[in-house]
């Protein structure tokens, strides 16, 4: 459903971060894409994500390639990030920080992740690393995203947590079948878990 | 969640940011209101004054016989469109004798001074018809015995009771009028006597009058001749034939009457503009002359606050671009998220409108319960000042105008609240605008690190 076709992307001129990268993501199944600190990970996740427009090549979805004024469209109905530092938004509840995306009740999938309803009711920012790494996938849970792009998601997570995190990405892919989940991870425990394990190395996924 | 969700979840939680925007947009609101306020006063007061006018337009020609002669009158009163228009007595001193040539004895009140040479002169008052005399209109006098004159009648006077008790006099008794050395001295000040043929003329009495209501105690001077008591009428054929003209009758004064205060201006222009008349021999006078350095004060006052008003807006509009374009820059990372989260630039430049307005409401309703006093004062004091300083520059003080004396009312119409609140929310939205949209154009990358 999801495809990169000889995506070329460099911050500056001299080196490059992805060079001729070529994938493909199937509805179903789940990716991890393991690699050294530095090697381009979270700069593959924000073209996989509408964040960021490669130099050269394109995004195909379902075969389509996404132009760029679409890509607003693309971030809202398509895809789901869960950034590496989170990124949620200071002045929102956690709870509001799900709302911001859904209408639907947030309160049910943060108490998957471990946040009941009275951390949900507090201000983002106000709860702990991992507390809101969890709000963080929450958000990202209840987009109903057709991908799921997760950035380290268990990092500042202990292994409980982590384990639980795991398993409902993991699900929201085998679960729901039209879904696709990848996830960039250091963790053995998760790349035990994919479908799929990939290692980005020299600009390309292997 | 909406842009207008979000606006208000900024506004009550972001609490430092609101408030610095509600202050900055308080003054910013006060100022344009206060000027505003000023302006929308200055105007009132002006309209007040234009309002107060008296309608009259009174136009002299004391050198001149062939200026207000009764067809050019009637020239005037139809290119202005006056409603009315009055021809005011042309009066005279001068002695007062009998058929047999004898001085009349006239009345002499305590204190009263007579000049050297007026022992036994009057006044004597001419008018096309004498009913339509000023002193009979506003009913200083009434007509107690006879006919008034017309402008048919020839040789022809009114005496008044006073006069006519002292000497026996009746209606159809014959009376002369004379002109001595002294009374042609006295004239000359006044008239080209040069024209003048200042040879007497016995007129006959066809009616008597009385003081109906007695005329306002003069202050300082008063002469013997000018009393009411010593007055009195002859029909207008017999006073032109005291001045040497084409013969037509003629008027030294004559006071227009039009149907609107607030047109004053524009018709004494009018006259103004007329080539025909010889203004080295003609005057012109009305209220403008009493109000004109208070209404131009104001005009400029006006002028002043309108050109400092863009002034204002223009410095408010650069402050509120800086103060908004600070508060989003330090949203860098707030609208990167929002974006990668799919919200699109749309919504959050309403989100960021929305708050602005937020705050512009906030600081409305706040202004609006400070101002009462500020705006008051403000306005008040810059009218007070233009009108008093004019008072004092001008010749308006001495002809004592109760309006400019009282002080403007003022009141904070709900019109100036609203163009103030107009005012402010379109720099306020022009300003969100300005800042966000450019800021909107970038991708989500380049405003977090993810
Ligand atoms: N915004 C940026 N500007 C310039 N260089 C960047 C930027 N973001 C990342 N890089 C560089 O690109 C490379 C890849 O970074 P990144 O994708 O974050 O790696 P990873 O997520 O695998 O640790 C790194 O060398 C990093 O220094
Ligand atoms: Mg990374």
């Amino acid at each position: 459903m999801l495809e990169l076709k000889n995506i070329n992307f460099s911050y500056n001129r001299n080196s490059f971060v992805l060079k001729n990268l070529n994938a493909a993501f199937l509805p179903g199944k789940v990716y991890a894409i393991l690699g050294a600190s530095g090697c381009g990970k979270t700069t593959l996740l924000s073209i996989l994500g509408g964040l960021d427009i490669p130099d050269e090549g394109s995004v195909l979805l379902n075969g389509r390639p996404i132009n760029e004024k679409e890509l607003p469209d693309y971030r809202r109905k398509e895809v789901a990030f869960i950034f590496q530092n989170f990124n949620l938004i200071d002045y929102l509840t956690a709870e509001e920080n799900l709302n911001l995306i859904s209408t639907l009740d947030a309160l049910p999938v943060l108490e998957k992740v471990g946040i009941d309803k009275k951390l949900a009711k507090q201000n983002a920012l106000k709860l702990s690393g991992g507390q809101q790494q969890r709000v963080a996938v929450a958000r990202a849970l209840i987009s109903d995203a057709s991908v799921l792009l997760a950035d380290e998601p268990t990092g500042n997570l202990d292994v409980a947590n982590a384990d639980a995190v795991t398993k409902l990405l993991v699900n929201y892919a085998h679960n729901l079948e039209d879904k696709c989940v990848i996830i960039v991870t250091h963790s053995a425990d998760v790349a035990n878990q994919a479908d799929v394990v990939l290692k980005l190395e020299g600009g390309i996924l292997k | 969640m909406s842009p207008v969700k979000r606006a208000f979840h900024y506004f009550t939680r972001k609490i430092t940011h609101s408030i610095i925007m509600v202050l900055t947009l308080t003054a910013i609101f006060i100022l344009i209101l206060t000027v505003l306020s000023a302006t929308a006063a200055g105007k009132n007061y002006i309209h007040q004054i234009k309002l107060s006018f008296s309608k009259n337009i009174t136009l002299s020609s004391y050198r001149s016989t062939d200026v207000l002669t009764c067809e050019n009158i009637k020239k005037i009163a139809d290119t202005l469109g006056a409603v009315n228009y009055k021809c005011l007595s042309n009066t005279l001193p001068a002695e007062l004798l009998n058929e047999a040539g004898k001085p009349l004895d006239v009345y002499l009140k305590k204190d009263i001074l007579v000049s050297a040479g007026f022992e036994h002169a009057g006044t004597v008052r001419s008018n096309s018809s004498s009913e339509q005399d000023e002193l009979f209109a506003d009913g200083t006098f009434e007509l107690t015995e006879g006919r008034h004159l017309n402008k048919n009648d020839g040789g022809k006077a009114l005496i008044h009771r006073n006069l006519a008790e002292a000497n026996g006099l009746s209606v159809g008794d014959i009376i002369g009028l004379d002109f001595p050395g002294e009374i042609v001295e006295d004239l000359s000040g006044d008239y080209d006597t040069e024209n003048m043929d200042l040879k007497g003329s016995n007129v006959q009495i066809v009616g008597i009058f009385q003081t109906a209501q007695p005329a306002e105690e003069a202050s300082g001077l008063e002469l013997s001749h000018l009393l009411c008591e010593n007055s009195c009428f002859i029909d207008m054929n017999t006073y032109s034939s005291f001045f040497r003209s084409d013969g037509s009758t003629f008027f030294h004064k004559v006071t227009f009457t039009i149907s609107n205060s607030a047109e004053l201006e524009n018709a004494v222009n009018t006259i103004q503009n007329l080539d025909w008349i010889d203004w080295s021999a003609c005057s012109i006078w009305s209220d403008i002359d009493v109000y004109g350095p208070a209404i131009d004060a104001l005009s400029s006052l006006n002028d002043l606050l309108e050109t400092g008003l863009l002034l204002i807006l223009l410095v408010c509009l650069l402050i509120l671009i800086i103060i908004i374009s600070y508060g989003v820059k330090r949203r860098k990372k707030e609208t990167g998220i929002l974006l990668a989260l799919g919200i699109t630039p749309n919504s959050i430049v309403l989100q960021h409108i929305i708050e602005a307005l937020l705050s512009t409401v906030t600081a409305i309703l706040l202004s609006i319960i400070l101002s009462g006093g500020i705006v008051k004062s403000g306005s008040d004091y810059l009218i007070n000042t233009t009108v008093n300083q004019a008072n004092e520059n001008g010749d308006a003080s001495h002809n004592d105008p109760g309006i400019l004396k009282t002080n403007p009312v003022f009141t904070l119409a709900s019109t100036t609240i609203y163009s103030a609140a107009l005012l402010e929310t379109a720099l306020v939205t022009i300003s969100a605008i300005a800042v966000s949209v450019p800021f909107m154009r970038k991708k989500p990358n380049e405003l977090i690190k993810i």
